[in-house]
């Protein structure tokens, strides 16, 4: 069965047909022929029944008169039929009265009394009568049939005549040939027939799947089918025509609304890209206004932090002099570390923050640090430890600058927030990859919720504890840039109540060649003996032109000044000065300009004159066009004298004469230790304002504060007296911190 | 006169004789009643002109009296729902009745003027001796070895408007 179910529909259709046509036929035909036996039985029968029939009547006579001999005789004429086995007569009591047999065959009525014979029929074992009847019996070859000679309505004897079946043999033998040969021909016919037919049924459905396979491959929704019937198949192709509208319907819907689609992405991408143009010339003007900012801003912090540094060299200075240059000093770093926090971020934003490379001895490093932490934690009675299991003598080549603000910051941090316990930096250079290290700064502070654990990188953004404790916000979210700019990563573990553990992981490159000590400010005194500096200094602002020069002259250099490029330029024919200080921004003709022409013109060339840059713009996309146009280094400003010292060193091989360091700074804060300030309490109107004003960095208002504490008792006095100390020092920090131990009421 | 004693002689002799053959034939009873058989056979298979269907069949036999008690055999029998009645012993004068007679061996000289006397009754005459047809009569059975055939002459009985049935037609020879 499962094969006829995948038998294409042509030949099921045809089959059907043949198989119908075969069973009617075969039905019909075996029907017929049976009709046709049975008819041709009986009549045999009859036949035979009447010709015992005659013969009985030939033969009374002679049974009444028991003269046998001419029955006999009348019997043996049944030698014309040949289909006649034998026939007997029998007289009543049953004995053979008269008989005739076939030549060829052998007597059948092996019983003389027709008695046993007729009774040995099974249809008559049932007969309880016993009496011999007019009757007739099939058996496999021969029929036998038996009738009663009945005279004056007195049976007076029977006849048995036998007769074999070949006719009737021969008759089905030939029945079944011409079944069989009609059948054959007939299928013949019907198989012709249903396979032309049968396209009635299939060729509609046929057309059907050629369309349908026609639409499948073209994606030609429009063809449609002719409708030839109306029967099924016609509903069949009426549907099948209707889905196709609909298909060519969506599809046309579909194209429509893709072009729309289209065309409104067109449109989206075209406003995206006007909002993109706007955001890039918003955050280009951002960049622009954050370095103009950043050079309007430095160039006057120059001058302060130039000429505090200047005044400092006077060894002359009393002590409250040198303590107002020291205060002046670093109010300007402070301000100046402002300035860069917020252009370091914005650099990196801007991806302009570039890695300064060198090789350095990382436990000089950690060590430097240490030192200062160590300090730091006293002064808050902090536990400070170190574990470090970076083997001596390491050197790595990377940016130190950036390494020392990270490790810094997080350090600084560490003790912002931790009261009491410790502050651990914890240093493990990895064993199966040496210039993999990990950085834990473990602290017992406040901890973090798990909450503000990501917001803490973000700029500006200060938790509540973070912005009691003051600084910029920026801190971390620089940190934790520095760290990525370097290919490493910054983590955070933390529970409130437990402390924190900020951890850096990164690689950090395996030095090679020489470390390049940075002079130390203090240390130079002035040239040595037999080194000599011819300086020209160029820059448009006096102040600048002032400080550099004044600086140049106290340790021995002779300087010339020049107001622009073209004056530089000018100068430099003039004399040939060593060495050229330059910046960049200056009206007439600007330093790239003049540098171009220096590097460039004949008449400069050959003089070979290094010169180095000074500018406020510190911007990657201002630092390398400067060097790339043809200056041989760059420093920023507002300047360290030892970058200038470095420079000299660097392009003049000059010698140097280095000072004693000046005496130490005192620590200020011891002051404040002396003052116990658990029982120190003020009013709560008075410490909010203290506390907002030292946020804000409002010396002002500080200062007010600090009167009016001032007039409170004792304890009052004394930590207006220390915190009168830190503001001196511009030390907001501190002055926080301190307070955060006050209690108020 | 010495004729007449020589026939008489010869009669007695015959009538011993056929004593002797009646009592051969006695002893032969089995003979006559097949005989007997016969005639009721014969009488079945023949039709009388004007049959009244509810009167008895009369045989009657004319001469030596050869049956005996073989007529019993068939005194029972009916032919056609007739009953037979038996008359021994019959004269001519008393012929009339009879559908059947029989003439033995006795009368064997009278045969003809019988057959003659009777030639338009319609009575069937039956007899065994072996010129019977030929003096005259009707149906004569001839004793065959162990069986007896039958003789017809057909066209006499039917003179008289007796019919015999074909089947017994066929089995008799028929004789002129």
């Amino acid at each position: 069965m499962h094969i006829f179910r995948n038998v294409s529909i042509k030949r099921k259709i045809s089959a059907i047909i043949l198989f119908t046509s075969a069973m009617v036929l075969s039905l019909a035909s075996g029907a017929f022929i049976a009709h046709e036996l049975l008819t041709f039985r009986h009549r045999m029968v009859a036949d035979l029944i009447t010709l015992a029939e005659i013969i009985g009547n030939n033969s009374s006579g002679g049974l009444i008169f028991d003269d046998n001999h001419v029955v006999n005789e009348n019997i043996s004429a049944l030698k014309a039929k040949s289909h006649i086995i034998s026939a007997q007569i029998f007289k009543t009591d049953g004995r053979v009265f008269a008989s005739y047999y076939n030549n060829q065959s052998v007597p059948l009525a092996k019983h003389p009394n027709i008695r046993e014979y007729y009774f040995a029929h099974k249809s008559t074992w049932g007969d309880i009568t016993q009496q011999i009847e007019d009757n007739y019996f099939f058996e496999a070859d021969y029929v036998e049939v038996y009738k009663k000679i009945i005279y004056d309505g007195e049976m007076i004897g029977t006849v048995l005549i036998v007769s074999d079946l070949a006719e009737f043999y021969q008759r089905l033998q030939l029945g079944i040939m011409i079944v069989i040969s009609v059948m054959l021909v007939s299928l013949l016919l019907a198989f012709v027939l249903a396979s032309r037919l049968q396209a009635v049924i299939s060729d509609p459905i046929y057309g059907l799947l050629n369309i349908m396979k026609k639409v499948s491959e073209e994606k030609n929704y429009s063809v449609r089918e002719k409708k030839i019937s109306n029967d099924e198949l016609g509903s069949l192709v009426d549907g099948f025509n209707n889905m196709l509208s609909q298909v060519e319907a969506r599809d046309r819907e579909l194209n429509q609304y893709h072009y729309h689609l289209e065309e409104k992405v067109a449109q989206r991408t075209v406003e995206l890209a006007e909002a993109r143009d706007q955001a890039l010339a918003a955050n280009k003007a951002k960049s622009i206004f954050l370095a103009n900012m950043s050079h309007e801003i430095r160039t006057p912090m120059n001058a302060v932090l130039g000429y505090a540094q200047i005044l400092q060299r006077d060894t002359q200075l009393n002590k409250e002099q040198r303590h107002s240059l020291q205060i002046i000093e670093s109010s300007g770093n402070h301000l100046l570390g402002l300035i860069n926090d917020i252009l370091d971020i914005s650099k990196i934003e801007a991806g302009a923050m570039e890695l300064r490379q060198e090789n350095f001895f990382l436990n000089d490093l950690i060590e430097a640090i240490a030192a200062m932490f160590k300090v730091r934690c006293e002064q808050k009675h902090l536990e400070w430890r170190v574990v470090s299991n970076v083997k001596e003598k390491t050197l790595v080549y990377t940016d130190q600058g950036k390494l020392r603000q990270i490790l810094i910051n997080l350090l600084g941090n560490a003790v912002k927030f931790t009261e009491k316990g410790e502050v651990t930096l914890r240093i493990t250079q990895q064993s199966d990859d040496p210039e993999m290290y990990r950085i834990d700064i473990i602290d017992t502070g406040q901890g973090i919720p798990k909450a503000d654990q990501r917001n803490i990188f973000e700029p500006f953004q200060q938790e509540k504890s973070g912005f009691d404790k003051g600084g910029t916000g920026l801190g971390l979210a620089i940190t934790k840039r520095q760290v990525e700019l370097m290919g490493g990563t910054l983590l955070v573990e933390s529970e409130p109540g437990q402390g924190s553990c900020f951890s850096v992981v990164l690689c950090l490159e395996q030095g090679t060649g020489e470390v390049v000590y940075h002079a130390e400010r203090s240390q130079v005194s002035r040239l040595a003996e037999g080194s000599h500096v011819h300086a020209l200094v160029v820059d448009d602002v006096k102040e600048n032109r002032d400080i550099l020069s004044h600086m140049l002259g106290d340790i021995g250099a002779e300087t010339r000044e020049a107001v622009n490029g073209q004056d530089c330029l000018d100068k430099i024919l003039e004399q040939r000065p060593d060495i050229v200080f330059m910046d960049i921004r200056m009206p007439v003709m600007d330093g790239m300009e003049a540098i171009r022409h220096i590097k460039q013109d004949q008449v400069f060339m050959e003089q070979k004159i290094p010169c180095v840059a000074i500018s406020a713009s510190t911007l990657r996309h201002q630092m390398r066009p400067v060097l790339d146009a043809g200056f041989d280094d760059f420093i920023s400003k507002p300047f360290r004298f030892e970058a200038v010292y470095e420079c000299l060193a660097k392009y003049l091989d000059v010698k140097f004469e280095y000072n004693a360091p000046p005496p130490a700074e005192e620590t200020k804060t011891e002051a404040v230790k002396a003052v116990d300030l658990s029982q120190v309490k003020l009013p709560k109107a008075l410490y909010d304002h203290l506390l907002e004003s030292a946020e804000l960095s409002d010396l002002t208002e500080i200062e007010s504060c600090l009167n009016e504490l001032n007039q409170g008792d004792a304890g009052h006095q004394a930590l207006s007296a220390a915190l009168k100390e830190l503001l001196a020092s511009y030390n907001m920090d501190n002055i926080l911190e301190t307070l955060q131990k006050v209690r108020y009421e | 006169m010495l004729k007449h004693i020589y026939l008489n002689i010869v009669l007695k002799w015959l009538a011993y004789c056929m004593l002797f053959g009646a009592a051969i034939t006695h002893a032969d009873n089995s003979e006559y009643q097949v005989k007997a058989a016969f005639l009721y056979n014969l009488a079945r298979m023949v039709e009388w002109p004007n049959e009244n269907p509810s009167a008895p069949l009369v045989m009657c036999f004319m001469g030596e009296d050869v049956f005996g008690n073989t007529t019993e055999g068939i005194a029972t029998k009916t032919i056609r729902n007739r009953p037979i009645v038996f008359r021994k012993n019959v004269t001519l004068q008393s012929v009339e009745i009879c559908h059947i007679l029989y003439i033995s061996s006795s009368e064997r000289s009278n045969i003809t003027s019988i057959s003659k006397a009777l030639a338009t009754r319609a009575i069937l005459t039956v007899g065994d001796i072996e010129d019977f047809t030929e003096r005259g009569g009707m149906v004569n059975l001839i004793r065959d070895n162990e069986r007896i055939k039958i003789e017809v002459n057909l066209k006499r009985a039917e003179k008289t408007g007796l019919k015999i049935s074909s089947r017994l037609l066929t089995l008799a020879k028929i004789v002129q």
